[in-house]
């Protein structure tokens, strides 16, 4: 290679490489401290509601529920009104057995004053009395009770004392046998009676026993007579089931059983065309059970609507269980018309006396167990052909977008689209508050007003065709900055109905309100 | 003089282009090698051999989508990657390429004055990624600017390595017309074929969002279905594997100094055979499930009941995500399947020249063939004897949709040994955080031209 041409050559190369390492920075490649540039615009629908009036199954506090249920194609509006409840069987009934001393002396069976090496055996026998009121038992089942037997005695040689009796009976039903030794002259016994069975062997509740006293002579010379103190007592006797014949058994019932439903979020007001109402009647006491109804009354204070479902003082005959843990229930149906119903304050005023066994002391036996009860509910139905007068909801829901950087949105967009099959319509519009309620904005500038659905009254009220509506709302950066101000949202709704035309039929597969909410956004940030 | 000039006229607008080269190589006349582009190209020589391994290497890597310029921003504090800043390039076409070629062994020799046979035995692999542009751009914008509008990417890979052993004829008639023939043998060593590749993503006017997508591809790779790597399998099935393939071309003097050149080359295919790592890999959404309708992947909202809205007790976003699995969406595979057969990647190059003095000025079209797909590129290139030892070549090329391409090569010879390199991006070292392509091409051989030749310059061919 000639010079002239590889200098050149070799210069270049070099330049080449001194120019690569000159164009980078140290930092070049130095990634620390890296961000991510976002700046985009998202859509996408977040909500796809389908509201239908057969998706509410709620339960409410005061233990009443209320569902909806498809009859024929026409939705029944159920009410599990509350539940008036009697006594339980061990507050009806209840147990005990007195404590009790027996004095006994023991004389010389055979005149004998000196040695002997035989035992000699005293059989003594005595009752328990068991105390309950109203019935004469034949036969128990106890769940809790220790017997306690404190004896003293001048024996002056060693002794055992045995407590039988064929009327008490363990778990396994065997007829109990406890022995205790004694040497000095105070002894006591004790046997824990849950799960125990007692006999009762007539009707005077009693329980016979039977101590038997053997004594086994030592050195000393016998000292007849000898005397025993005796001492029982059963603290806290409880029974799980009792049978025998009882007597008449009486308790007042009176309960508002209250047909309310979302009262503190919504106002509805209407009239039932038709409502059939059950009042049903479990009665887990095995014994009859009449109840004398004085008042069973649908009322609505806030329209004044009164409606009596039974003259007064009529007789409900009730079934009862055959067999212990079975329910047994009576139930009867009443057919209400044109009953003008207010969510907030109607229900149905029950009172009653409800009396076990009323034949009283018959001969005849039954059976109640420690937990059995009557109790009394209503059952509603209501076929939602009514004329509906008024409806709102409002609800105050906690808001809080702290979470949410709304610096780094540029703006919301909410697109909200309806699909209203229901006879009415609805005008809705929310409401965000801050912490001392103030105002600080609403979603839309003016009420959302979905139109009802086009019904035919020429065919029973069917829907026609429905109605879609499509609104979006543009929450700008600065209303958004707003927002941050606002701790809570208040929902408020109103049905928008045809006041010469109130009448509506609800179909199962019919009434539905389809809400698609969706959001776009425009997202410039830095992560 | 004037000839000096139109040289540095030359440079100084491809520089103006701030541009790399890409077929720098093939405008130089004296190097053996750029017959590989078209094996109708004159061979200066009475014979050639290459030294084993070290006679012709190629290395190209080469992407259109990012530079360092575009998608960093530096601060005083730190970086910012800006995802809009790749908008730009994300509107046609974008790839990455991976080419390797490697020469084993190569000769050739003249017969006759007119003929001149070559031998040669090449490793070589191919690899074309074809990004999801369509997608990627509507990920960065959002989704809120393509409302009713489907977003269809096709993303696609291909890539071939294989063993190639050829054996190539060339004839000059009348010392104005070249023709020349190489059939080649190919074993292949590894493949990725995509077969089907569809991926479409609709936000319709109500803000739903439908997605379908199926891709498809058939493998030969060194793993099993379960990814396992399989070297006794790889190794055994080298030459099982078998494949055909052509390079045509011809070069045609006319008058004025004139001439074209065509050349077709890598038009073939391979059969791959090896039953135990001929795979299909294939993805599709799924058409049933949860989020599922008419065949698409169907997001409409998160779906609520009035009792759960009136209760409160709907999903928050993040359990929502949380719930979600795989088999929601979409069904992915590897499976064996018995043997396929994949096409190499077919090359055309149509090139047009004009000698003048010492001087060659070419236009060369550059088209390659993959898939369905078609990659086109422009050179335009000059070259010239100096000092009758080494050859240059400058070179502006248009290739894959980047415009900053300069490429410089040259060729040696010292006696018999034959020395060349050529860069395929000569300026990259200035704009080194605009960097998407690097290329270089260079090799040693021996080479001796007919006596009579010995001094020929390439504007005396």
């Amino acid at each position: 290679m000639k010079p002239n041409v590889r200098l050149p050559i070799l210069s270049l190369l070099t330049f080449f490489l001194f120019i690569f390492s000159a164009c980078l920075k140290e930092d070049t490649f130095d990634f620390d401290n890296v961000q991510i540039d976002i700046d985009s615009k998202w859509a996408a629908n977040v909500f796809n509601i389908e509201a239908s009036l057969s998706d509410f199954n709620i339960d409410m506090d005061s233990g009443a529920d209320f569902s909806f249920e498809n009859k024929d194609n026409v939705l029944t509006l159920l009410f599990n009104t509350s539940t008036a409840y009697s006594l339980q069987g061990d507050d009806m009934f209840s147990t005990s057995i007195d404590p009790q001393n027996f004095n006994f002396e023991l004389s010389n069976p055979y005149g004998l004053n000196k040695q002997t090496k035989e035992t000699l055996v005293f059989p003594i026998d005595t009752a328990l009395q068991f105390t309950i009121n109203s019935m004469f038992l034949d036969s128990a089942l106890l769940n809790e009770g220790l017997l306690s037997i404190n004896i003293v005695s001048d024996i002056n040689h060693p002794y055992a004392i045995t407590l039988k009796s064929d009327f008490i009976l363990d778990e396994n039903k065997h007829p109990i046998s406890i022995t205790q030794t004694g040497s000095s002259s105070i002894l006591n016994f004790e046997l824990d009676l849950s799960k125990h069975y007692v006999v009762f062997t007539n009707q005077t509740n009693t329980i016979p026993i039977t101590f038997d006293v053997a004594i086994t002579p030592e050195s000393m010379a016998l000292n007849f007579p000898y005397h025993l103190d005796v001492g029982i007592s059963v603290p806290a006797l409880s029974f799980s089931w009792l049978h025998g014949q009882t007597d008449r058994v009486s308790e007042y019932i009176s309960q508002k059983f209250k047909m309310n439903m979302i009262e503190n979020t919504a106002l509805l007001r209407c009239m039932f065309n038709k409502a059939f109402i059950d009042v049903e009647v479990e009665n887990n006491v095995g014994m009859p059970l009449s109840l004398e109804i004085d008042t069973l009354m649908l009322c609505n204070d806030i329209d004044q609507d009164y409606s009596r479902l039974l003259p007064p003082n009529h007789i409900l005959l009730v079934n009862y269980p055959k067999n212990k843990g079975e329910y047994a229930t009576t139930k009867e149906q009443f057919e209400i018309n044109n009953f003008k119903y207010a969510n907030q304050n109607t229900y149905i005023n029950f009172k009653a006396e409800g009396i076990l066994n009323n034949n009283g002391m018959d001969g005849k036996k039954y059976f109640v167990t420690d937990s059995a009860c009557y109790k009394v509910r209503a059952r509603i139905e209501v076929p939602l052909d009514i004329d509906l007068y008024n409806l709102s909801y409002y609800d105050t829901i906690p808001f809080n977008i702290d979470s949410l950087n709304t610096d780094q949105l540029a703006y919301i967009i909410f697109r909200l689209e309806m699909k209203n099959n229901f006879p009415f319509g609805l005008k809705t519009q929310i409401y965000f508050l801050d912490e001392s309620s103030q105002l600080v904005d609403s979603l839309f500038n003016t009420p959302l007003h979905i139109a009802k659905a086009i019904t035919d009254p020429s065919n029973d009220y069917h829907v026609k065709e429905a109605t879609t509506s499509v609104t979006k709302t543009n929450l700008e950066s600065k209303r958004l900055q707003a927002l941050e101000r606002a701790k809570y949202l208040i929902i408020k709704t109103d049905a928008d109905v045809n006041s010469s035309d109130p009448r509506m039929i609800f179909y199962y597969d019919e009434q539905k309100l389809n809400i698609k909410l969706g959001i776009q956004t425009h997202i410039k940030t830095k992560f | 003089m004037k000839k000096y000039l139109i040289l540095t006229a030359f440079i100084s607008v491809s520089f103006c282009f701030t541009s790399k080269a890409q077929q720098s190589l093939a405008l130089l006349q004296e190097n053996i090698y750029s017959t590989n582009y078209n094996p109708g190209k004159p061979s200066l020589y009475k014979w050639h051999a290459g030294i084993p391994l070290l006679s012709n290497f190629n290395i190209l890597i080469n992407e259109n989508l990012f530079t360092y310029k575009k998608l960093i921003v530096s601060t005083d504090t730190s970086k910012i990657i800006n995802p809009r800043g790749l908008l730009n390039n994300l509107k046609r076409q974008s790839s990455l390429q991976i080419h390797l070629n490697e020469e084993i062994i190569g000769f050739g020799f003249r017969i006759k004055e007119k003929s001149y046979v070559s031998f040669s035995t090449r490793l070589r692999s191919e690899s074309y990624v074809f990004f999801p542009n369509e997608l990627m751009k509507m990920f960065i914008e959002g989704n809120a600017e393509y409302i009713g509008e489907n977003v269809q990417s096709k993303p696609s890979v291909y890539h071939s390595s294989y063993l190639e052993i050829g054996v190539a004829y060339q004839y000059t008639l009348n010392k104005n017309y070249t023709f020349g023939l190489r059939p080649k043998l190919l074993f292949g060593i590894s493949n990725i074929h995509t077969t089907q590749s569809e991926i479409n993503f609709l936000t319709t006017q109500d803000w739903s969002i439908l997605a379908n997508g199926k891709i498809q591809a058939n493998t030969y790779l060194p793993l099993d279905t379960d990814f396992n790597f399989q070297q006794e399998a790889f190794i055994a099935g080298l030459f099982k594997n078998v494949g055909m393939a052509f390079d045509l071309g011809t070069t045609i003097k006319l008058p004025y100094d004139l001439g074209i050149a065509v050349g077709i080359t890598d038009l073939g295919f391979i059969k791959w055979k090896n039953a135990e790592l001929t795979q299909r890999a294939s993805f599709q959404t799924n058409d049933t499930g949860s989020f599922a309708a008419d065949g698409n992947i169907y997001f409409n909202g998160l779906k609520i009941t009035m009792q759960e809205l009136v209760n409160g007790e709907f999903d928050d976003a993040t359990s929502f995500l949380d719930s979600l699995n795989q088999d929601d969406f979409f069904t992915a595979s590897y499976q064996s399947i018995a043997a396929y057969t994949s096409s190499v990647y077919p090359k055309v190059y149509i090139e047009a020249f004009y000698k003048l003095s010492k001087f060659r000025f070419s236009v060369l079209s550059r088209t390659d063939f993959v898939g369905k797909r078609i990659i086109p590129s422009f050179t335009f290139g000059c070259s010239g004897y100096f000092g009758n030892i080494v050859e240059l070549a400058l070179s502006y090329s248009i290739y894959n949709r980047t415009y900053s391409n300069v490429g410089f090569g040259f060729h040696f010879h010292f006696g018999p040994v034959q020395w060349y390199c050529s860069f395929d991006n000569f300026i990259a070292p200035f704009i080194p955080l605009r960097l998407n392509n690097f290329s270089l091409q260079s090799g040693l051989y021996l080479g001796i031209r007919p006596k009579k030749e010995k001094k020929v310059r390439s504007s005396e061919m």
